[in-house]
């Protein structure tokens, strides 16, 4: 290889950085990661804060963030485990090996599970702290950007009606994370009279028809739906019941089976869809 | 006849023969007679020629017959599809995606001679050598058929004598791993370090070039690469082992040694890289051809010729029958080397004109592609047509990305790493970026779906054929 080439190169790389640069903006962006069926979400925060909730069900997760992540960025400052299914946590487990993680939140259920087992030691191998949230608490990752967390159950037999429900805030902008929330926490949800209205939902549960009740439906009112789903699952996600009554709140609808990483975009106003 | 024919039919009768035996395996039964017939030959008329090409009739006969002895006792006596318990060792273990692939050899299962695939999930973690009690399903490997082309995967698997598989079994581990050998605790240290300090993808593409792991690899990152015809970047490959022997060459030039010590240590060190990363077939293929070329100019002949290709063919299908027929890696190998002995210098002529770096990139491209063709075009039903641009864009991120690469993977453990992980992260990056731009167009890859197999052989024969008679490698002068 000749020195013009090597020369190219280098210019090349030092290009490459340099647009990298340019285009770490400063809004609120929301990638849902196309992990399969499973759930990833990362949240870049305008000041640099970068929050992943929940892991997917594979190694996948690593090359979604690859993606979506600055080429220099190796650090996560929060992990957010919305309940210990292995579609949410698997992912993670290979994570802490390649990022640095600060702290990781999550409920204070702790199954006697080999997967949650695994993934605990690995934490504290690793010397992460792990935080055990709980209702009504809230966070502020940033400035006027908050997270309250909705519910943190961590007694029920059912894994899913434990999952973490958190709601971000960024000035007329907000998310609604639910997990795997079934209608049974749902309707505890509706009921408790909290602020469910959100514009973008992360919709429990892939889709699944426990899921995604009409009553609560209308207390959150989404403008958009995000169904983070695998291509041929299974479980038969997302379930065409669920999607009626989806469809019936008016929300539109996004599939990470049908578009890939949907990553959305916050400059406080309104929620917009990237390319 | 010339010794050099004689040599090159002997070859051929050799290869023929095999492909014959693994297609008709009733034909194996007439080894003896080809024996004796040989033996009639040297003891009552003295004719080497018919002795040498009976006695290697028979030695390839013999070699197939027992290369699939044990598949066939499995395939006649053994009872798939019912559900067995049984310890096994584990052999090999491939980590992928969302899953592992234990390679694993039975101890104590009636009937069965041989190696099971065991797909399990990612948790718990297996290692080499841990002694596990399995109770599965037991599935024999079939051929699969995808858009009207049949694979078989069945005899793909046999080449490492895996005569069956097994999915998400149940697993208990009986013994821990204990003594690992020296090169796998290395190359678990080697891949660590690659996994560990690099993210993806450069951590996945860096495990497939260096370590010859392409399990982590996404799909989309394997597509772009065949839809820029740059596959054999992330496989280790001859032009791997040219870099690596250039890298070696030019760090032990520098420290003064002799020519002689050069060599040995450059064979040295291909060997000992080969046994490092478990003996693949295609970097097997690939350091045997590299040999055969340093040991050309070594003892003063021509660098790469033929009859030496076709010798190194020999033994890896003497090691393994089935590779000729069924591993496409190895008809790809040894198609594109053959027209680089065919056509690069041809080529290299042509393009004078160009600058000197062009001419090179586009000779070798243009060489590799003219035998392979066919053949990819056969199994994957898809002709690149950005390759040679892309050939020519990032081949100079591959010297860089290699040498980074090892670097990264030795000194893991220093602090120092980061001085090369970055570079090569940014490399890596730079490389997936460009190359998924260059299979973003619709015009990228052109997609070939009426190539049947009666088309396939047509076409290889025809430029087997144009080959004799125009002689590119002789219109060079």
């Amino acid at each position: 290889m000749n020195k013009k080439l090597i020369i190219i190169t280098i210019f090349c790389g030092v290009l490459f950085l340099g647009l990298s640069l340019f285009f770490d903006n400063k809004k609120l962006r929301v990638d849902f990661l196309d992990v399969g069926q499973g759930d990833a979400i990362l949240l870049n925060l305008p000041q640099g804060t970068r929050i992943l909730v929940d892991g997917g069900p594979d190694n996948l997760l690593l090359n979604r963030l690859g993606e979506v992540l600055p080429w220099w960025e190796h650090k996560i400052d929060y992990v957010v485990i919305s309940h210990y299914h292995a579609d949410h946590i698997l992912g993670l487990i290979e994570l802490v090996n390649k990022y640095q993680v600060g702290e990781v939140l999550t409920t204070a259920h702790q199954p006697d599970d080999f997967l949650y087992h695994i993934l605990i030691n690995k934490l504290k191998a690793k010397n992460i702290p792990i935080v055990f949230v709980q209702a009504g608490q809230t966070f502020d990752f940033a400035k006027n950007i908050s997270a309250q967390v909705y519910s943190a159950e961590s007694d029920n037999e059912d894994y899913n009606n434990n999952s973490l429900v958190l709601k971000l805030d960024y000035l007329q902008t907000s998310l609604l994370l639910t997990g795997d929330l079934t209608t049974e926490i749902e309707d505890k949800l509706v009921k408790s009279g909290l602020d469910l209205q959100a514009d973008l939902l992360k919709v429990a549960h892939h889709g699944s028809r426990y899921s995604s009740s009409q009553a609560f439906l209308a207390k959150v009112e989404p403008k958009f739906c995000v169904i983070s789903v695998g291509e041929d699952n299974d479980f038969q996600h997302p379930h065409p019941e669920a999607l009626a009554r989806l469809s019936a709140s008016g929300c539109q609808m996004y599939l990470t089976e049908s578009f890939g990483t949907l990553s959305w975009q916050s400059a406080g106003q309104a929620w917009n869809l990237l390319d | 006849m010339a010794k050099s024919k004689f040599f090159f039919l002997l070859c051929l009768v050799f290869l023929l023969i095999t492909i014959l035996a693994v297609l008709k395996p009733e034909f194996l039964v007439f080894k003896a007679e080809f024996l004796y017939l040989a033996l009639f030959f040297i003891l009552f008329s003295w004719s080497w020629k018919y002795f040498l090409f009976l006695a290697l009739i028979f030695l390839s006969l013999w070699r197939v017959s027992c290369f699939s002895e044990a598949e066939l006792q499995v395939k006649n006596n053994f009872v798939f599809e019912q559900t067995y318990h049984y310890q096994a060792q584990v052999l090999e273990s491939n980590k992928r995606l969302a899953d592992w692939q234990l390679i694993v050899e039975p101890n104590n299962l009636a009937n069965f001679s041989g190696k099971i695939l065991v797909f399990v999930p990612l948790y718990p973690e297996y290692q080499v050598n841990d002694i596990l009690d399995i109770t599965c399903k037991i599935f024999a490997p079939e051929k699969i058929i995808t858009n009207g082309r049949s694979f078989s995967y069945d005899k793909y698997l046999a080449q490492n004598k895996i005569f069956a598989q097994c999915f998400r079994p149940q697993i208990t581990k009986l013994n821990q791993t204990s003594n690992l050998s020296s090169f796998l605790k290395l190359r678990q240290y080697f891949w660590q370090n690659l996994n560990i300090y690099l993210r993806e993808p450069a951590s996945s593409l860096a495990k497939a070039m260096l370590l010859d792991d392409r399990g982590e690899l996404t799909k989309e990152v394997k597509n772009d690469f065949a839809r820029t015809g740059l596959s054999h970047l992330i496989a280790i490959s001859g032009s791997h082992l040219v870099i690596i022997i250039w890298l070696v060459e030019a760090l032990l030039f520098a420290c003064g040694l002799s020519r002689n010590q050069i060599f040995y240590l450059i064979i040295f060190t291909l060997f000992f890289y080969l046994a490092l990363i478990g003996w693949p077939a295609s970097a097997g293929r690939s350091v045997l051809m590299a040999t055969v070329a340093l040991v050309g100019p070594f003892l003063g002949r021509k660098v790469l010729s033929i009859n030496n290709l076709l010798l190194s063919v020999v033994i890896l299908t003497w090691l393994n029958p089935y590779a000729l027929l069924y591993d496409i890696g190895f008809q790809l190998s040894f198609l594109a080397v053959l027209g680089l002995l065919f056509y690069s210098h041809y080529w290299q002529a042509k393009l004078s004109f160009l600058p000197s770096y062009f001419q090179e990139t586009l000779s070798i491209t243009i060489a590799a592609q003219i035998f392979t063709w066919p053949l990819i075009v056969y199994n994957f039903q898809t002709f690149s047509i950005v390759t040679f641009l892309a050939n020519l864009v990032l081949l100079p991120l591959f010297p860089p990305l290699l040498g980074f690469g090892l670097l990264t993977m030795i000194f893991g453990h220093w602090p120092i790493v980061c001085i090369f992980s970055w570079p090569l992260f940014l490399l890596f990056k730079l490389l997936v970026v460009t190359n998924h731009f260059l299979a973003s167009f619709t015009w990228s890859a052109y997609p070939v779906n009426f190539f049947s197999f009666p088309l396939f052989i047509l076409s290889l024969s025809m430029i087997f054929i144009f080959t004799y008679y125009f002689k590119p490698h002789k219109k060079i002068a």
